[in-house]
């Protein structure tokens, strides 16, 4: 119900956006912003790629308000958006040339956000050694498994949402996340 | 039970999203205590939890909506160069049209002349023809 109601209030905000009210493309962005950015930082692995291409999905969100139809959630088709920039940029080579490492600092100095809630130091190289691990095994699922797979595990969208996100039958993204789940399961066996 | 599968995915699925019904859950998780694989992957949720981004950029915004102004300046251009364009192009396909027509006036009076022109010369064939007998009787 909290979810249709949040959809409902998206494409209600992106058809005031399509009538030139830029207050609701400034509350779409803030509601938005950080879970797209997140998703494409999972997909490309560096953060400057990442919030480039964060602009550039939101600016085609700005171009299409004329033609916006609320037809489709408009969560499914920010992702729709988004996959298909991140498949594109990996395909084109900017993945491989910008991979950060976790230890890199982020190109203003700030230190990347890790969760940190253990005291001692070794603790702490315990979470870090477990993140890069996490990472790696995601890093190695083909694309589509991985933008699946991202999707439903830290974007909480169903597997219905994804599927329309990733131009695939329903039942073809259930195999996905399946595999997905089960790769990963096999690769964080010992972290278990 | 069976062990979660490719085939189940459906059940997998529900449980991660906690939608799931009671009675199942509580099933798959008594298959799980004693399943290893199928816990294993009950817990890979859970697992990529370490997995977390880092933050935003602070100019973020900033950097987009000057990129959505470029954007909508280029296409300011490109609107008012259509407005500028149009009217230029209509006069420029009226002076073509009239270069069009004043060329096809002069290739129909030249046409008009090079007619007459071949009417005068059969002509005078002609006269040079009849003449040719009235010439030989004389001679």
């Amino acid at each position: 119900m909290e979810v249709a109601a949040t959809l409902e209030r998206d494409a209600q905000l992106m058809l005031r956006v399509r009538e030139g009210d830029e207050t609701s493309f400034a509350l779409l962005l803030e509601r938005h912003r950080g879970p797209v950015v997140n998703f494409l930082y999972r997909m490309v692995g560096n953060q400057s790629v990442s919030e480039e291409l964060a602009q550039e999905v939101f600016l085609r969100v700005y171009k299409s308000r004329s033609t916006y139809e609320a037809s489709a959630k408009f969560t499914t088709w920010l992702y729709r958006i988004a996959t298909h920039m991140a498949l594109n940029a990996i395909r084109d080579g900017k993945k491989e040339k910008g991979q950060q490492s976790l230890d890199q600092e982020l190109p203003d100095g700030r230190e990347r956000q890790v969760p940190d809630t253990s005291r001692t130091v070794e603790e702490k190289m315990v979470a870090q050694v477990r993140v890069r691990e996490v990472r790696a095994a995601i890093d190695a699922l083909p694309e589509k498994q991985r933008a699946a797979v991202l999707m439903h595990k830290y974007q909480g969208l169903g597997y219905a949402q994804i599927s329309k996100a990733l131009e695939c039958s329903e039942s073809a993204t259930k195999s996905l996340l399946f595999r997905a789940y089960e790769t990963l399961r096999s690769r964080l066996a010992h972290m278990a | 039970m069976t062990c979660l599968n490719e085939n189940n995915a459906d059940q997998l699925l529900a449980y991660f999203e906690g939608a799931l019904p009671e009675a199942d859950r509580h099933a798959l998780d008594a298959h799980a205590a004693r399943c290893s694989d199928c816990r294993a992957l009950l817990s890979v949720h859970t697992q990529l939890d370490a997995y977390a981004a880092p933050e935003i950029s602070p100019d973020f915004d900033a950097k987009l909506y000057a990129r959505i102004a470029a954007e909508e300046s280029k296409l300011w251009w490109h609107v008012s160069n259509w407005k500028l364009v149009i009217p230029i192009a209509a006069v420029a396909a009226m002076l073509a049209a009239g270069v069009f027509v004043s060329q096809q006036t002069t290739v129909d009076d030249s046409d008009k002349q090079a007619s007459i022109d071949t009417q005068q010369l059969e002509q005078a064939l002609d006269d040079v023809e009849l003449l040719m007998p009235l010439t030989s009787a004389r001679l």
